[in-house]
This record gives structure tokens, C-alpha cells and sequence, in this order.
């Protein structure tokens, strides 16, 4: 009975306000962390810049473009286990929260989730992609994620006799990420924000990194998760999302397809309603934050598991609760 | 009367010898000689330690295509034939476990400028040890050539410790040479899982009474490096304690040189003068440039010394680093600003457009339902 109450009041819990606490939490621990000696590892499957000096663990990506940054023969000698051994704790630590270590602890997402709640406080409208734009761009993440694989390759070893790449591209995607020259700013470090004249590779990539850094301010602004739509670690993550221990999973029979799930979503995935087909509704842009379980007034459509442990179900009685419309709430249908 | 004038003359030049032989100081350099500078690598990581041999595996293209030098054949050799015993002894396969020798180059003289590489004479009475970041006993070998260095192997991560300790009595003081290196070993390919620990500096009174350390930076890490224009603290310790009142000389591969007294806390400050000016085209923001640092103190004590009594020591240490170019030569925080400016204004004049081409003219549409 107990057991029946517990789960009761968490699925007629308001989730985004436990989020944005934790969010909050998540990112004063990934940005200020380090100053309370905290360490948590090195490959971890989020935005946590070793750029930033309070810092208290490193992204898997800048990792992955150091131990790329070498030659085939160092790659496929022994020394190539330290690269398995990498992806292997980048999986422990992934296989935990899935794709919510994008909706819930990324600080990038936070801050992008913050400048939404500026904009709506400030009265502006927001823009969502259409269909066919939507497809097109979505595969700019996993473009960006083959690139910054194959360029710190390209720097030691020569691809069909083309010249190999200067050094001044090493770790081409920190250059131009955004969390480089922002997140370093909340320790009140701006040392991020230069153009490095030493050579031709070297202004290109830092002139890129603001240039991304200034288009995510504008383009968070005007468009609600802006960056994780264009984010590799969203691509690389998805390789992985199917054997994550936290689940996102749909029953089409009970679906209406009444759209409240993919109008509520951040990031404006469509599928979520119109594949009823699908179990497992864990999409390449997902970053798993929920809404769409909230947002969802059919007793068990959506649903959040552990492995097969029920933790958040979409109910009717929830639904209402979270929406502020108790009184048109009937009881449950008989 | 000449046989008087010879006589003096010998004793003369003999003091002299005396003299420059006692104020010979010997330092351990992370610059090879000039003969080996096209086959040794420097490691910029590793506190611009020099590579004189590395196997990852297989052959590697030195082994096989470039002709060694007599020094990297002697190392080489050396190393390999004991990896290839240990390897047999152990039973394992064919494959020889990385391994990555350094070396650091044993040079005489008070400045970088004048030092010449020399040899390690036979009967010279020495101490050559290394410790580990966790204060542990590390191997390491004097290679006695016509150039002699110390030969090391930097496998845990983190600052390594290497004295050369020379004694040498001279009259009533005995000389003890301290040729300390700081050996940093750390690789981002391995990550960063102990980010933190370059602080804070491990000491050994234990092994060299006297010592001269680098003081840590706040937030330094195994990344960090010395630019142009960086104030560096030194501190001199003589049993565990800050000594006050030594002689700290620092001088450059430019031949700048600076002499400062130690303060209360056995500090000294000094400020890294830019020594690199290049043409734009041929800007190297990752060369390197040597310092050495000296601090000499005299110590009134009574010592008993191979069979010697001596009424003083006299303590010399050295260290050597180097230090790049200071970033602000070469980066630009005014453009970076500019361009982050610009791409804004661009972005928000290009989103204005975007939402206004969007908006339709209101359109009137009117139903007349009495029609129906």
C-alpha cells in the first residue's frame, strides 16, 4: 500500500521543478566543484570543461581528441587500450542516466534552459524548426562528431597521401565549443576569449570558437535548447542510448496522439507523438528531461524506467495536478 | 732571482687553478649538446626533458632509417639489452613494453651561456638519486661519455626529483654541488585524474640538505608552463627550514642574468624577461628557452670527510628550466572581443529579419452566415 502511495506521488509530482533543482545543484557542482575538491572522473558523458578552473571532472570529448592526436601504429599497439579503456568508463558512467545527463546535470544545457526562462520573462516569442529544416540540421551533430575523430587523426597520419593537418587544430571541436569560452566566465575567468595569431589553423579555429560562442547567446535566445540540437555528444550518446539503464518508453495503444508530448518538447521532437510503433521513444535529440511524461494525460502512455522498474508514469490525475486544473479532474475512469 | 720569479709565478697560477676549480659549478641541463640536437627530441610535457629513445611496441622509424649518434647508440643499447634479460626472465612475449628514456646533459659554469657539456671524471665522488611524485626511490644512471648525462625512465605522473650531489674538499670547506631537476611526467592521452596534484612541492632534506624549489601557483597544474613576463617565487631550505639571506643568481640563455638575497621566508620573486622576438612568419609560440638558477650559501660547521676535517661547507644547488614565449605576444583578447561582438550583432540584425519576413499582413476574413 505504501509502495502504491510513494509511486502515487511521484507520478503526480512536478518533475521540471525537481529538475530545475537539480540543474541548479548540478551545475554549481560541474562549474565551482573543484574549488571543494571535488573530483569525479575525466570522461564524463557531459559538458564539464576542463577549461573551467573550478572544474571537477573532464568531457569524454576533449579526452577522445587527445588519445586520437597520435599516430595508426600507436593507436594499434597496446597503447590503444587506454582509448577502449576511456570509452569503457565514458559507458559506466553514461549507462546510468542515458541521455538525462543532457537534461539534468550538462551546465551548457542549464545555462541554455536559463536564457529561455530570460526570454519568456522578457516576453519574446521563441522559433521552432519545421519538418523538413528539422531533418536537415539534425545531422550537423553527427557530422561535427565524424570530424572531430578524424581531424586530431588527420594531424599524425597522412589520409591518401593528402598532407597531414597543422598542429594548431589539436582538440578541434574545444576550440569551438561554446562551453570553452562561456562556463570559464562564471569563474570569472576570461581568458578564453582571444584570437591566437600564431598561424593560419590557429585564427581560424579560435576566431570560430566566438563566433559558435556568440550564436549560442542569439540563438539560445530565439530557440529553446539551441546548441544540443547541433551537440556531438547528443550524436554519441545516441549510439549508445539503447543499453542505458534509464528508459523513456511509449505504448502505442494507449497514445491518442493529441500532441501535448511534442509540444511541450524543448527541442521539438515530433516523432514522440507520431510513432506510436516504437517502445523505447528515446530519440537522437532527446536529452530526456521528461516533459513529455508530465505533458501526457493518458494513464501509462509514457513512461520512465529503471531497466524495468516503473519510476515516473504519465497519469490523468497528474496531468491535472501539474496543469493547475484539479476540479475538472473526475477521478479515475472507470 | 728568475728561479724566484718562476716560483711565484707557479703559485700564482696554481691559486688561480685552486680557485676555478672550486667555483666550477655543474648543473644538469634539459639541453643536449649541439652535435645531438637534430636526433634528440625535446618533450615540452615532460619539462622539456630530452627524448633519446623510444619504443611504443615495434620499430620505430629511428630505429630502423636514422643512423643513431654515439650517445643514443650507447643509450639505446644499454636499455635495450637489460628490457630484452627482464623480459626473458619474466617469461612474456616478444612485444618490449613502452618504454621512454630520458636524459638530462651535465654542464659546468656559473651561466648557460658559458657552460660547456662535460664528463663526469672517474675519480669524481657523486650521488645521483631520483624520487618519485610519492616520494618513492627511482632508478636512474650516470652515462659517462664525452658528453655524460643522467638517464631516466618517468613512468608515475607527476613531478619527479633528480639530485646530482658532488663532494669536493678544498682547504679547511667542503663542497657539495646540489644538481636538482624537477622532471614533470604527464600525458592528456592518459587524462587528468590527478588535475590537482601538482601542489604541493615535495622536498628532501633527507637526501639534499640544502635545496632550492619552485614554488606552485595557486591553481597550477601539470599544464601549466613559465611565459615571458610570469613572476616565479623560489624558495632555499636548508634542513627542512626557509633559509634567509642566500644569494640567488638567475641567468638566461640570452645571458640576462639577476641576483637576489633570499627574504625572512627563504623567498625570492623574479620576473621572466621576454627573451624571443621573432618575425611574424616565423613565430614559435612553443620554443623554449633556458634558465638556470643558482643559490650558494656557506655553512660554519665542523664535518669529519673521508678521513678530512673540514671547519665550513659550502652548499651550491642548481636548477635548470626553461619558459616560452608569454602568450599575450601572440593571442588577442581585442579581436576576440570584436569578432564575438560582431557575430552577435549580425546574429540578432539576421533573427529580426528572419521573425519579421515571417509575419503575414493582418487579412480580414469575413463569413456571412445568414448565407448558409
Amino acid at each position: 500500500m505504501q509502495k502504491f502511495k510513494i509511486k502515487k506521488y511521484i507520478d503526480n509530482s512536478n518533475v521540471s521543478r525537481f529538475r530545475f533543482w537539480i540543474q541548479l545543484l548540478s551545475f554549481f557542482i560541474f562549474v565551482y566543484g573543484g574549488y571543494f575538491f571535488i573530483e569525479i572522473g575525466s570522461r564524463l558523458p557531459m559538458f564539464s570543461c576542463p577549461y573551467v578552473q573550478g572544474s571537477p571532472g573532464g568531457c569524454y570529448l576533449i579526452g577522445v581528441q587527445h588519445e586520437l592526436n597520435t599516430t595508426w601504429s600507436s593507436i594499434f599497439s597496446p597503447r590503444g587500450i587506454s582509448i577502449l579503456k576511456s570509452l569503457g568508463i565514458f559507458l559506466i558512467f553514461f549507462l546510468f542516466l542515458n541521455k538525462a545527463w543532457c537534461g539534468y546535470v550538462c551546465p551548457l544545457g542549464t545555462l541554455q534552459d536559463w536564457i529561455t526562462r530570460l526570454r519568456k520573462s522578457l516576453g519574446f516569442s521563441f522559433v521552432r524548426y519545421g519538418e523538413v529544416r528539422f531533418k536537415k540540421l539534425k545531422v550537423i551533430k553527427y557530422l561535427i562528431l565524424f570530424l572531430l575523430i578524424l581531424i586530431p587523426l588527420a594531424i599524425n597520419n597522412s589520409f591518401f597521401g593528402a598532407p597531414k593537418l597543422p598542429h594548431g587544430m589539436h582538440t578541434p571541436f574545444c576550440q569551438i565549443c561554446p562551453a570553452r569560452i562561456i562556463l570559464p566566465l562564471f569563474n570569472g575567468d576570461t581568458s578564453q576569449i582571444f584570437v591566437d595569431f600564431t598561424d593560419r589553423s590557429t585564427i581560424i579555429m579560435t576566431s570560430l570558437g566566438l563566433i559558435v560562442a556568440a550564436i549560442f547567446f542569439v540563438g539560445s535566445f530565439v530557440k529553446k535548447r539551441f546548441f544540443c540540437f547541433f551537440c556531438p555528444m547528443s550524436a554519441l550518446q545516441f549510439l549508445f542510448s539503447k543499453i542505458g539503464f534509464l528508459r523513456l518508453i511509449k505504448d502505442g495503444d494507449k497514445c491518442t496522439r493529441c500532441g501535448n508530448c511534442s509540444r511541450v518538447c524543448d527541442v521539438g521532437i515530433t516523432a514522440i507523438a507520431d510513432d506510436i510503433l516504437s517502445k523505447n521513444i528515446v530519440k537522437d535529440d532527446c536529452m530526456m528531461c521528461f516533459k513529455c511524461v508530465e505533458a501526457c494525460p493518458e494513464e501509462g502512455a509514457l513512461k520512465v524506467k529503471v531497466v524495468s522498474f516503473d519510476l515516473f508514469s504519465a497519469t490523468e490525475e497528474g496531468f491535472f495536478k501539474r496543469y493547475g486544473q484539479d476540479k475538472d479532474y473526475e477521478g479515475p475512469k472507470k | 732571482m728568475n728561479k724566484i720569479l718562476q716560483n711565484v709565478t707557479f703559485i700564482v697560477f696554481l691559486l688561480f687553478g685552486l680557485q676555478a676549480i672550486s667555483q666550477e659549478t655543474i648543473w644538469l641541463s634539459n639541453s643536449p649538446p649541439d652535435a645531438m640536437k637534430k636526433e634528440v627530441k625535446a618533450s615540452g610535457m615532460h619539462r622539456y626533458s630530452s627524448l633519446i629513445s623510444k619504443k611504443r611496441g615495434g620499430k620505430t622509424k629511428g630505429d630502423s632509417k636514422t643512423k643513431k649518434s654515439k650517445y643514443q647508440k650507447n643509450a639505446t643499447d644499454s636499455t635495450s639489452k637489460k628490457d630484452q634479460k627482464s623480459e626473458k626472465k619474466k617469461g612474456e612475449s616478444s612485444y618490449k613494453r613502452p618504454s621512454t628514456k630520458y636524459a638530462h646533459w651535465l654542464r659546468e659554469g656559473s651561466s648557460i651561456k658559458d657552460s660547456k657539456y662535460v664528463s663526469l671524471a672517474d675519480s669524481t665522488d657523486y650521488q645521483l638519486i631520483m624520487m618519485s611524485p610519492e616520494g618513492k626511490s627511482e632508478s636512474i644512471e650516470l652515462v659517462k661519455d664525452k658528453a655524460s648525462y643522467a638517464k631516466f625512465e618517468l613512468n608515475e605522473e607527476g613531478y619527479h626529483n633528480a639530485y646530482l650531489i658532488i663532494k669536493k674538499g678544498l682547504g679547511d670547506t667542503l663542497h657539495i654541488n646540489i644538481s636538482k631537476a624537477e622532471l614533470l611526467s604527464h600525458s592528456c592521452r592518459n587524462g587528468h585524474h590527478k588535475k590537482l596534484e601538482a601542489r604541493p612541492v615535495r622536498y628532501y632534506p633527507e637526501i639534499s640538505e640544502f635545496e632550492v624549489i619552485r614554488q606552485r601557483h595557486p591553481y597550477e597544474d601539470y599544464h601549466f608552463f613559465t611565459s615571458s613576463g610570469d613572476t616565479e617565487t623560489f624558495k632555499t631550505i636548508l634542513d627542512g627550514e626557509a633559509l634567509e639571506g642566500v644569494k640567488v643568481t638567475i641567468n638566461t640563455e640570452k645571458g640576462w642574468s639577476r641576483t637576489l638575497m633570499t627574504d625572512k621566508n627563504g623567498e625570492i620573486n623574479t620576473e621572466f624577461i621576454q627573451d624571443y622576438f621573432s618575425n611574424w612568419k616565423e613565430l614559435n609560440t612553443r620554443k623554449i628557452y633556458y634558465y638556470m638558477l643558482q643559490a650558494d650559501y656557506t655553512l660554519k660547521k665542523d664535518i669529519h670527510y673521508n678521513g678530512k676535517d673540514y671547519k665550513y661547507i659550502h652548499y651550491t644547488v642548481t636548477m635548470s628550466d626553461g619558459y616560452r614565449p608569454s602568450k599575450t605576444m601572440y593571442t588577442s583578447m581585442f579581436w576576440g572581443l570584436i569578432i564575438f561582438l560582431i557575430t552577435t550583432l549580425v546574429s540578432v540584425i539576421g533573427v529580426f529579419i528572419y521573425k519579421e519576413r515571417r509575419k503575414r499582413p493582418y487579412k480580414e476574413v469575413r463569413f456571412n452566415e445568414s448565407n448558409k
